[in-house]
Protein backbone atom coordinates (compact mmCIF):
# COMPACT_ATOMS: atom_id res chain seq x y z
CA UNK A 1 0.00 0.00 0.00
CA UNK A 2 1.38 3.37 -1.35
CA UNK A 3 1.96 6.10 1.46
CA UNK A 4 -0.34 8.50 2.39
CA UNK A 5 1.45 11.63 1.55
CA UNK A 6 1.32 14.19 4.25
CA UNK A 7 -0.56 17.82 3.41
CA UNK A 8 1.15 21.50 3.10
CA UNK A 9 -0.15 22.97 5.93
CA UNK A 10 -1.12 26.62 5.56
CA UNK A 11 0.94 29.12 6.91
CA UNK A 12 -2.19 30.48 9.24
CA UNK A 13 -2.88 27.41 10.99
CA UNK A 14 0.80 26.37 11.89
CA UNK A 15 1.10 26.20 15.61
CA UNK A 16 3.22 29.29 16.08
CA UNK A 17 5.77 29.88 19.44
CA UNK A 18 5.61 32.62 22.11
CA UNK A 19 8.91 34.94 21.36
CA UNK A 20 9.14 35.73 24.62
CA UNK A 21 9.03 32.26 26.16
CA UNK A 22 11.03 31.28 23.00
CA UNK A 23 13.97 33.52 24.06
CA UNK A 24 13.97 32.09 27.58
CA UNK A 25 12.90 35.37 28.96
CA UNK A 26 11.07 34.69 33.11
CA UNK A 27 10.24 37.67 34.29
CA UNK A 28 8.05 41.02 32.51
CA UNK A 29 8.67 43.85 34.63
CA UNK A 30 7.06 47.43 34.49
CA UNK A 31 10.60 49.41 34.53
CA UNK A 32 12.28 47.02 31.69
CA UNK A 33 10.97 49.34 28.84
CA UNK A 34 13.50 48.16 26.19
CA UNK A 35 11.33 45.02 26.08
CA UNK A 36 8.19 46.63 26.64
CA UNK A 37 8.64 48.77 23.69
CA UNK A 38 8.73 45.41 21.14
CA UNK A 39 5.02 45.08 21.79
CA UNK A 40 3.85 48.48 21.69
CA UNK A 41 3.00 50.83 17.92
CA UNK A 42 4.95 53.88 17.57
CA UNK A 43 1.63 55.85 18.62
CA UNK A 44 1.81 53.58 22.02
CA UNK A 45 -0.99 51.33 21.40
CA UNK A 46 -0.46 47.71 23.02
CA UNK A 47 -0.35 45.47 19.92
CA UNK A 48 -2.75 42.81 20.13
CA UNK A 49 -2.12 38.92 20.66
CA UNK A 50 -2.91 37.79 16.81
CA UNK A 51 -0.10 39.86 15.48
CA UNK A 52 2.23 39.98 17.79
CA UNK A 53 2.19 36.19 19.00
CA UNK A 54 2.63 35.96 22.52
CA UNK A 55 1.06 33.27 24.57
CA UNK A 56 -2.07 34.41 26.42
CA UNK A 57 -0.10 33.98 29.68
CA UNK A 58 2.62 36.34 28.76
CA UNK A 59 -0.08 38.75 26.70
CA UNK A 60 -1.51 39.55 30.37
CA UNK A 61 2.19 39.67 31.99
CA UNK A 62 2.96 42.31 29.21
CA UNK A 63 -0.12 44.39 29.29
CA UNK A 64 -0.20 45.25 32.66
CA UNK A 65 3.31 46.04 32.72
CA UNK A 66 2.97 48.61 29.97
CA UNK A 67 -0.22 49.98 31.95
CA UNK A 68 2.10 50.25 35.34
CA UNK A 69 4.90 51.65 33.20
CA UNK A 70 2.94 54.54 31.52
CA UNK A 71 1.92 55.37 35.10
CA UNK A 72 5.06 55.20 36.46
CA UNK A 73 6.13 58.33 33.61
CA UNK A 74 7.94 55.99 31.78
CA UNK A 75 6.20 55.02 28.68
CA UNK A 76 4.04 57.74 27.20
CA UNK A 77 0.24 57.55 26.44
CA UNK A 78 0.12 58.79 23.19
CA UNK A 79 3.95 58.64 21.89
CA UNK A 80 4.75 55.46 23.09
CA UNK A 81 8.74 55.01 23.93
CA UNK A 82 10.55 58.08 24.21
CA UNK A 83 14.27 57.48 23.47
CA UNK A 84 16.76 59.14 26.54
CA UNK A 85 18.57 62.27 24.79
CA UNK A 86 21.13 64.22 26.15
CA UNK A 87 19.95 68.13 27.39
CA UNK A 88 20.93 69.86 24.37
CA UNK A 89 21.22 73.93 25.07
CA UNK A 90 19.38 75.59 21.98
CA UNK A 91 21.24 78.01 19.90
CA UNK A 92 20.88 81.63 20.89
CA UNK A 93 19.80 83.90 18.26
CA UNK A 94 22.04 86.30 17.13
CA UNK A 95 20.23 89.13 15.07
CA UNK A 96 19.81 89.63 11.56
CA UNK A 97 22.66 89.96 9.33
CA UNK B 1 -1.68 45.34 61.07
CA UNK B 2 -0.78 43.03 57.89
CA UNK B 3 2.84 44.17 56.84
CA UNK B 4 3.72 43.85 53.10
CA UNK B 5 6.92 44.78 51.30
CA UNK B 6 6.27 47.27 48.50
CA UNK B 7 8.58 48.86 46.17
CA UNK B 8 7.74 52.55 46.12
CA UNK B 9 9.09 55.11 43.39
CA UNK B 10 9.96 58.47 43.99
CA UNK B 11 10.01 61.54 40.64
CA UNK B 12 12.10 64.71 41.93
CA UNK B 13 11.91 67.62 39.86
CA UNK B 14 15.05 67.46 37.43
CA UNK B 15 15.94 70.82 37.98
CA UNK B 16 17.39 69.70 41.98
CA UNK B 17 21.16 69.32 42.09
CA UNK B 18 22.16 65.58 43.85
CA UNK B 19 22.69 67.36 46.85
CA UNK B 20 19.00 68.77 47.02
CA UNK B 21 17.34 65.25 45.89
CA UNK B 22 19.26 63.57 48.65
CA UNK B 23 17.41 65.54 50.86
CA UNK B 24 14.28 64.56 49.97
CA UNK B 25 15.38 61.19 49.92
CA UNK B 26 16.21 61.53 53.65
CA UNK B 27 12.72 63.20 54.48
CA UNK B 28 11.00 60.52 53.37
CA UNK B 29 12.84 57.63 54.33
CA UNK B 30 12.24 59.81 58.06
CA UNK B 31 8.40 59.21 57.29
CA UNK B 32 8.87 55.42 56.16
CA UNK B 33 10.64 54.89 59.77
CA UNK B 34 8.15 57.18 61.76
CA UNK B 35 5.07 55.05 60.78
CA UNK B 36 6.77 51.71 62.19
CA UNK B 37 8.17 50.75 58.47
CA UNK B 38 11.57 48.90 57.97
CA UNK B 39 13.67 50.12 55.10
CA UNK B 40 15.52 47.18 52.98
CA UNK B 41 17.44 49.80 50.80
CA UNK B 42 17.05 52.99 48.43
CA UNK B 43 18.37 52.82 44.93
CA UNK B 44 18.65 55.90 42.23
CA UNK B 45 18.06 55.43 38.80
CA UNK B 46 19.63 59.29 38.12
CA UNK B 47 18.28 62.08 35.96
CA UNK B 48 16.22 60.57 33.18
CA UNK B 49 13.77 62.49 30.37
CA UNK B 50 10.27 61.85 31.23
CA UNK B 51 8.23 60.10 28.60
CA UNK B 52 5.54 62.97 29.07
CA UNK B 53 5.35 66.39 30.81
CA UNK B 54 3.99 66.83 34.09
CA UNK B 55 3.24 70.55 35.50
CA UNK B 56 5.60 71.43 32.44
CA UNK B 57 8.80 69.69 34.05
CA UNK B 58 10.31 67.54 31.28
CA UNK B 59 12.91 65.91 33.15
CA UNK B 60 13.04 63.57 36.89
CA UNK B 61 14.71 62.10 39.76
CA UNK B 62 14.21 58.52 40.06
CA UNK B 63 14.47 57.53 43.09
CA UNK B 64 13.22 53.98 44.54
CA UNK B 65 13.03 52.39 48.17
CA UNK B 66 11.93 49.09 49.20
CA UNK B 67 9.91 48.84 52.30
CA UNK B 68 8.26 46.49 54.04
CA UNK B 69 5.12 48.45 55.96
CA UNK B 70 1.98 48.12 56.63
CA UNK B 71 -1.18 50.25 54.63
CA UNK B 72 -1.03 53.19 57.30
CA UNK B 73 2.50 53.56 56.24
CA UNK B 74 1.69 54.32 52.59
CA UNK B 75 -1.36 56.28 53.51
CA UNK B 76 0.68 58.86 55.01
CA UNK B 77 3.53 59.04 51.68
CA UNK B 78 0.73 59.76 49.56
CA UNK B 79 -0.29 62.66 52.05
CA UNK B 80 3.53 64.01 52.18
CA UNK B 81 3.73 63.90 48.55
CA UNK B 82 1.19 65.81 48.53
CA UNK B 83 2.33 68.54 50.24
CA UNK B 84 6.11 68.56 48.95
CA UNK B 85 6.35 70.59 45.73
CA UNK B 86 9.68 68.87 44.72
CA UNK B 87 7.91 65.62 44.75
CA UNK B 88 6.60 65.58 40.82
CA UNK B 89 4.78 61.60 40.87
CA UNK B 90 5.37 58.94 43.42
CA UNK B 91 4.34 55.13 42.65
CA UNK B 92 3.87 51.94 44.67
CA UNK B 93 4.40 48.47 44.09
CA UNK B 94 3.68 45.48 45.96
CA UNK B 95 6.45 43.14 45.70
CA UNK B 96 6.81 39.61 46.79
CA UNK B 97 10.81 39.73 47.29
CA UNK B 98 12.28 43.01 48.05
CA UNK B 99 15.86 42.04 48.10
CA UNK B 100 14.89 39.85 44.71
CA UNK B 101 13.34 43.03 43.57
CA UNK B 102 16.14 44.75 44.20
CA UNK B 103 18.85 42.42 42.77
CA UNK B 104 16.23 42.59 39.28
CA UNK B 105 16.31 46.26 39.13
CA UNK B 106 20.54 46.72 39.61
CA UNK B 107 20.80 44.08 36.65
CA UNK B 108 18.41 46.02 34.74
CA UNK B 109 20.70 49.14 35.65
CA UNK B 110 23.45 47.65 34.24
CA UNK B 111 22.49 46.34 30.86
CA UNK B 112 18.87 47.85 30.23
CA UNK B 113 18.80 45.83 26.36
CA UNK B 114 19.61 42.20 27.89
CA UNK B 115 16.08 40.62 27.19
CA UNK B 116 15.20 42.66 24.26
CA UNK B 117 18.24 41.38 22.45
CA UNK B 118 17.40 38.06 23.49
CA UNK B 119 14.22 38.03 22.09
CA UNK B 120 15.60 39.91 18.76
CA UNK B 121 17.69 37.44 18.24
CA UNK B 122 15.47 34.17 18.74
CA UNK B 123 12.85 35.88 16.57
CA UNK B 124 15.45 37.09 14.08
CA UNK B 125 14.21 40.70 13.18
Amino acid sequence: MAKRKRRNIPEKHQKRHCPVEKAGVTEINYKDIELLKLFITTKGKIIPRRISGLSSKTQTKVTAAIKQARNACLLSFAQGYVPQEEEQEKPRFQGRK
Amino acid sequence: MKTNTFEIILITDGALTPEENQKVVEKFSEIFTKKDGTINSVADWGRRRLAYAIDKKAWGHYNFFFVTGNGAMVEEFHLQCGYDEQVIKSFVVAVKDGAKALKDFDALKEDPKKNSKLITESVGV
